[in-house]
C-alpha cells in the first residue's frame, strides 16, 4: 500500500515520501487504589509528504482507503508549504541499535495487571492514607519508509513502561509521589520501582523550613528535566533558525564550567528514544551539542538543516532531541550533600512552562525538594519556589554527579548549581 | 457500519458493552512572526470499544474496523481482569437519534487552503504590523469536524456531527527586556463564516500587549476584585466546575466531605450551572458519549449546592440523577465525566453598582493561565484595571489571584445583569483528553478581599 501511495505522489512532486506505523499496545491502569481499566489499542498511521514546487507538504490520516486522498491534499498543501532546501536522502548505512525486543508484545494483560497490583500492595503496606496511582503498560510497532530517492526502511520498536505513584493528603498539605521507568526492554521488577517511590515518601515523612535566599540547589537526576527543558528548545535548529533561541549564533562560546557536556545520542541500545534512522530515514548518531562547556552543535531536521545551510543530525522531523545524555562527573552524591552548609536538594518542580522558557526564565514551585543542612538531607521544603534564568545557572554549575541515572529519555547525574534563589512562605 | 455495531455487540458477554467509531478531519494553520511556520491536514477513521463485566470496564481502541465483535470480546477480556464487584449503571431509555449537523453557512470542509491560510494571515499581518514593539505573534487557526456514532448492547444507537471551528491570536510585545503577552481567541460549533470579521480580536490583542509594556505591576494587595465575565467563566469552570465531577467525588473521600449536597456554597444570589442543551454553546450536543441526552443541571441553586455531574456509572454509585456529561475528546478515548457549557447566572445589578463603592480595587480581566490544588486556585488574569474612587483607572498588569474556591464564592457580594458567554478557542483537558470543547460565561462578578500577587 505505501508503495502505491509513493508511486502516486511521485507522479506530482519532485520528491515524495511515504510512511506507514502500524503499532499495539496494551496497558493496566491504577487509579486511586484500584485497577481502574485495562485498554488494548491498534492503530495505523499513514503519512505523505512531498516536494512540490521547491515547497513541501504533508497530510497524514488512520484510514488507509484515504490513501489517494491523502497525497491529494499533501499536494495541496505544498503550495503553501515552506521551502524545501533538500532532498529525501538515499539508501544508507544506519547503526546497529537494538530497540526491539520481542519479549515486549508478549507480556500478558495479566502480568501488567499484577505488575501493578504488586506496587499498590507495597505502598499501601508503606503507609495506607496513601492514594496510589500507575500502572504498566507496553507497546509495539512497526514502521515502513519509503522515498522518490530509494531508501525504503523496515524497522520495529517496542516499549516497556511502568510508574508507580501516590498522593498523601494531611490538612492542606498535598504530598505528590511519582515514579517511573521506560524501556525499550523488559525493565526493573515492579518492587523495585515501588520502592523508590516508597523511599521518596519516607525521606519525605519530615519536613523542614527553608528561608528565602540564594543558595546551593542540587537537581537530581529527575529534577534536571528543569535545567534540561529550556536548554533543549535553545539547541532546537528550528528555534536557532527562527533567531527564537537565545543560543542562536552563539555556537563555540563558553555556557558552562568545563564539567559540563551534553549529548544527543539515539544509538544506545534499548534507550527509550533510540532508532537506526529517525523519521526521514535519516541515520541516527551521536551529537555533542555542548562539550566541556562549550557549545558546539544544534540538532537539525532536513527542512531547518537544508535552509540554515547545514547538514541534519539526524533528529527529524522537528529537530527534537532524542535520548539526552549528560556525561557523569567525579563528585558522588554523597560528597555533594556533605559539601552544603545550607540548601537545597530538588526531585520534581511544578508549573514549568508559566513563564519565558524560551529566554531560559523559570519560575517554579518545588513539589518535591529536601533542605540540606550541614551536609545532611533534614527534610521535605514544603511551599517553595525557584526562580532564576538556566543560561545564568548552567554558568554556575559547581559539580556534576558520577551517578547517572535514566528519567525518561533522559540520562543524567545528580547536577550542584550555586547560587539560585530560592523564596519560601513565611 | 450500524449494523456491523450492533451485531459486535449482540453476544459480547459484559454486563454492558458500547462501541463509538468517529470519522475526524482536521486542518491548522500556524503562523508564528510574519510568516507561516506550519499547515498541516489529517483525516482519522477510528473507534473504541468499552466493556463493563462485574464493575470493571475493558477498553480497546482500533483503526481497523474489520471485525467489530473481535474488538468487543477483547474488551470484555479486559474487563474480566478488572471487575470485582457488580456492575452498576443508572438506567437510561435506550435512544435511537440520527442528529442532522449543525447549520453551517460554509461547510470549511470546503473552503479552499489559499483562503482559509489568507484569512489567518490577514489577522496576524494587523498583529504584527500594528506597532514596532510587537516583538513577534502566533495566530492558530484550527477546524475539527467529526462524524460520531454510537451504539450500545441495550439498544441505543446514535449519530452525530460535530464541527468545532476555532482562532487564537497571540501578540507579544517587547520593550528592552520587558515582554508582555496578550490574547484573543475565537471557538464555536458553526462554519467558517465564524472566523471572517475578527479584526477588531487581533487589533485588540496587539494593542494590548504594546499598553501593557507601560502598565505598572499590580501592587500585591488584598482587595475588592470584580472579575469580567470570561475571566468569571473560567474560574466558574476551573475553580469549581472539576470539583463538581463526580468521578472525582466518588473516589476522594476528602472531596466527598468538602462537596455536600444541600451545603450553603454561596450568597442567595449565586446560581451556577453546566447546561449540555444550550443552544449554540461551544460544549454543546444533543447526547453525551453514552447516549445520554444532555440537560440544564444546576450545580449551585440559590447559594445551595445540589448538583454534581455524572456519568451512568457514577450516577448509580451515587444514588443520584443522571446528568449527560460523559464526553470524549477524539476516537481513541472512552467517553469521561466533562463540563459542558458551564455558567453563572445573571444577577441583577449593573456594573457601575459593582464598582461604585470601591475606593481601591481591582478590575480583573480574562485568563491567561492558572493552576488548581483541590479547593486551591492560583490564576493568572490577563490583565487588570485598577478601580479608584469607584472608577475604572490604570492598566496594570501581572495580576496573579490566589485563594480558596469556597471562600472565594462565599465573597462574591454583587452580581451583574451582563451574563456573557467566552467566545474563546481554548479547551479542557482531563485525564489526557485535550482539548475538549467547552463553553464557559459569566456576568461581571465582585468578589472582597481577593489576595491578589504582584509586588509587595
Amino acid at each position: 500500500m505505501i508503495e502505491r501511495a509513493l508511486e502516486l505522489a511521485r507522479k506530482r512532486a519532485q520528491g515524495a515520501e511515504a510512511s506507514l506505523v502500524t503499532s499495539r499496545s496494551t496497558q493496566a491502569e491504577y487509579e486511586d487504589d484500584r485497577l481502574k481499566h485495562v485498554q488494548v489499542s491498534q492503530s495505523t498511521r499513514l503519512n505523505v509528504r512531498v516536494i512540490v514546487g521547491g515547497k513541501l507538504g504533508n497530510a497524514h490520516t488512520t484510514d488507509p482507503e484515504q490513501m489517494e486522498e491523502i497525497v491529494d491534499r499533501a499536494v495541496q498543501l505544498a503550495e503553501f508549504g515552506s521551502d524545501a532546501e533538500f532532498d529525501f536522502p538515499g539508501p544508507a548505512e544506519f547503526p546497529g541499535v537494538n530497540t526491539y525486543d520481542p519479549a515486549v508484545p508478549k507480556i500478558s494483560k495479566e502480568d501488567l495487571v499484577a505488575a501493578g497490583a504488586e506496587m499498590l500492595d507495597l505502598l499501601k503496606n508503606y503507609n495506607e492514607e496513601i492514594k496510589v496511582f500507575g500502572g504498566a503498560s507496553w507497546y509495539a510497532e512497526d514502521r515502513r519508509l519509503v522515498n522518490s530517492s530509494g531508501l525504503e526502511v523496515t524497522d520495529q520498536a517496542s516499549f516497556h513502561g511502568i510508574g508507580a505513584g501516590g498522593v498523601l493528603v494531611r490538612g492542606t498539605d498535598v504530598l505528590f509521589v511519582y515514579q517511573s521507568r521506560d524501556w525499550r526492554r523488559p525493565i526493573l521488577p515492579p518492587a523495585d520501582l515501588a520502592g523508590k517511590a516508597i523511599g521518596d515518601f519516607r525521606l519525605a515523612e519530615r519536613t523542614a523550613s527553608l528561608k528565602s535566599k540564594a543558595m546551593p540547589v542540587i537537581f537530581t537526576p529527575r529534577g534536571n528535566y528543569l535545567l534540561l527543558w529550556a536548554l533543549l528548545m535553545g539547541v532546537n535548529g528550528k528555534n536557532v533558525l527562527k533567531g527564537d533561541s537565545p543560543l542562536a549564533g552563539r555556537l563555540g562560546e563558553k555556557l558552562a564550567p568545563e564539567s559540563f557536556s551534553l549529548v544527543d545520542d539515539a544509538t544506545i541500545d534499548y534507550a527509550p528514544a533510540s532508532s537506526r534512522c529517525d523519521g526521514e530515514g535519516v541515520a541516527r548518531r551521536k551529537t555533542s551539542m555542548i562539550h566541556d562547556g562549550r557549545l558546539e552543535c544544534f540538532l537539525y531536521d532536513l527542512e531547518t538543516g537544508g535552509k540554515a545551510g547545514v547538514a541534519t543530525t539526524g533528529n527529524g522531523p522537528g529537530c527534537d532531541s532524542s535520548n539526552v545524555i549528560i556525561p557523569p562527573g567525579e563528585v558522588s552524591f554523597a560528597d555533594m550533600i556533605a559539601s552544603i552548609p545550607e540548601g537545597l536538594l530538588v526531585e520534581h518542580v511544578m508549573g514549568l512552562g508559566q513563564g519565558n522558557l524560551m529566554n531560559g526564565d523559570f519560575s517554579v514551585n518545588v513539589s518535591l525538594g529536601y533542605k540540606i543542612e550541614n551536609g545532611e538531607i533534614v527534610g521535605r521544603v514544603k511551599d517553595a519556589m525557584l526562580a532564576g534564568n538556566i543560561y545564568d545557572a548552567l554558568h554556575r554549575i559547581d559539580a556534576v554527579g558520577s551517578e547517572p541515572d535514566w528519567a525518561h529519555a533522559f540520562c543524567t547525574p545528580p547536577i550542584k548549581i550555586d547560587d539560585l534563589s530560592v523564596v519560601t512562605k513565611g | 457500519m450500524r449494523g456491523q455495531m450492533e451485531e459486535a455487540l449482540r453476544n459480547s458477554g459484559a454486563d454492558y458493552a458500547e462501541i463509538r467509531i468517529e470519522r475526524a478531519e482536521r486542518t491548522q494553520i500556524d503562523f508564528r512572526g510574519a510568516e507561516l511556520d506550519e499547515i498541516s491536514s489529517a483525516s482519522s477513521l477510528g473507534g473504541v470499544a468499552r466493556a463493563l463485566v462485574n464493575g470493571g470496564w475493558g477498553i480497546a481502541t482500533f483503526n481497523d474496523l474489520s471485525d467489530l465483535s473481535a474488538q468487543v470480546r477483547e474488551a470484555a477480556a479486559s474487563a474480566r481482569l478488572v471487575g470485582g464487584q457488580h456492575s452498576q449503571l443508572a438506567e437510561v431509555q435506550p435512544v435511537e437519534k440520527i442528529t442532522p449537523a449543525p447549520t453551517m453557512e460554509r461547510d470549511f470542509r470546503g473552503v479552499p487552503l489559499a483562503e482559509k491560510q489568507q484569512v489567518v494571515k490577514s489577522y496576524n499581518d494587523l498583529m504584527v504590523r500594528l506597532h514596532p514593539k510587537i516583538q513577534t505573534t502566533h495566530s492558530r487557526y484550527s477546524d475539527r469536524h467529526r462524524e460520531v456514532s454510537f451504539a450500545n448492547s441495550q439498544g441505543s444507537y446514535f449519530e452525530e456531527v460535530r464541527p468545532d471551528l476555532t482562532l487564537t491570536l497571540v501578540a507579544v510585545a517587547r520593550d528592552g527586556s520587558l515582554t508582555q503577552r496578550a490574547h484573543e481567541s475565537f471557538g464555536a460549533a458553526t462554519g467558517f463564516e465564524g472566523v471572517l470579521g475578527l479584526e477588531a480580536k487581533a487589533e485588540t490583542a496587539a494593542r494590548r500587549a504594546v499598553d501593557l509594556l507601560s502598565a505598572p505591576p499590580v501592587k500585591g494587595d488584598t482587595y475588592a476584585v470584580v472579575v469580567n465575565p470570561k475571566l468569571g467563566g473560567v474560574f466558574a469552570h476551573e475553580a469549581f466546575g472539576h470539583l463538581s465531577e463526580a468521578d472525582h467525588v466518588y473516589e476522594n473521600e476528602k472531596l466527598r466531605d468538602l462537596m455536600v449536597l444541600g451545603e450553603r456554597f454561596g450568597p442567595d444570589h449565586l446560581n451556577i450551572v453546566d447546561d449540555g442543551s444550550y443552544a449554540g454553546g461551544r460544549g454543546t450536543h444533543p447526547l453525551d458519549d453514552e447516549g445520554v441526552s444532555t440537560r440544564k443541571n444546576y450545580l449551585v441553586k440559590d447559594g445551595i449546592l445540589v448538583g454534581r455531574l455524572h456519568n451512568r456509572e457514577t450516577a448509580a454509585k451515587m444514588g443520584e440523577e443522571i446528568t449527560g456529561n460523559a464526553r470524549a475528546v477524539a476516537w481513541n478515548f472512552p467517553p469521561i465525566v466533562r463540563m459542558t457549557n458551564t455558567y453563572i447566572e445573571s444577577g441583577d445589578a449593573s456594573f457601575q453598582d459593582l464598582i461604585k463603592d470601591i475606593d481601591l480595587g481591582l478590575y480583573a480581566c480574562d485568563m491567561f493561565g492558572g493552576q488548581t490544588m483541590m479547593e486551591m486556585f492560583t490564576f493568572s488574569a490577563a490583565y487588570g484595571y485598577m478601580i479608584r474612587r469607584g472608577e475604572v483607572a490604570e492598566l496594570v498588569r501581572d495580576v496573579v489571584l490566589t485563594g480558596n474556591v469556597f471562600q472565594t464564592l462565599q465573597n462574591i457580594d454583587l452580581i451583574a445583569d451582563d451574563l456573557a458567554w467566552a467566545d474563546g478557542g481554548g479547551g479542557c483537558g482531563k485525564g489526557g483528553q485535550s482539548p475538549l470543547p467547552v463553553g464557559l460565561g459569566s456576568p461581571h462578578l465582585r468578589i472582597q478581599d481577593v489576595v491578589v500577587g504582584g509586588t509587595q
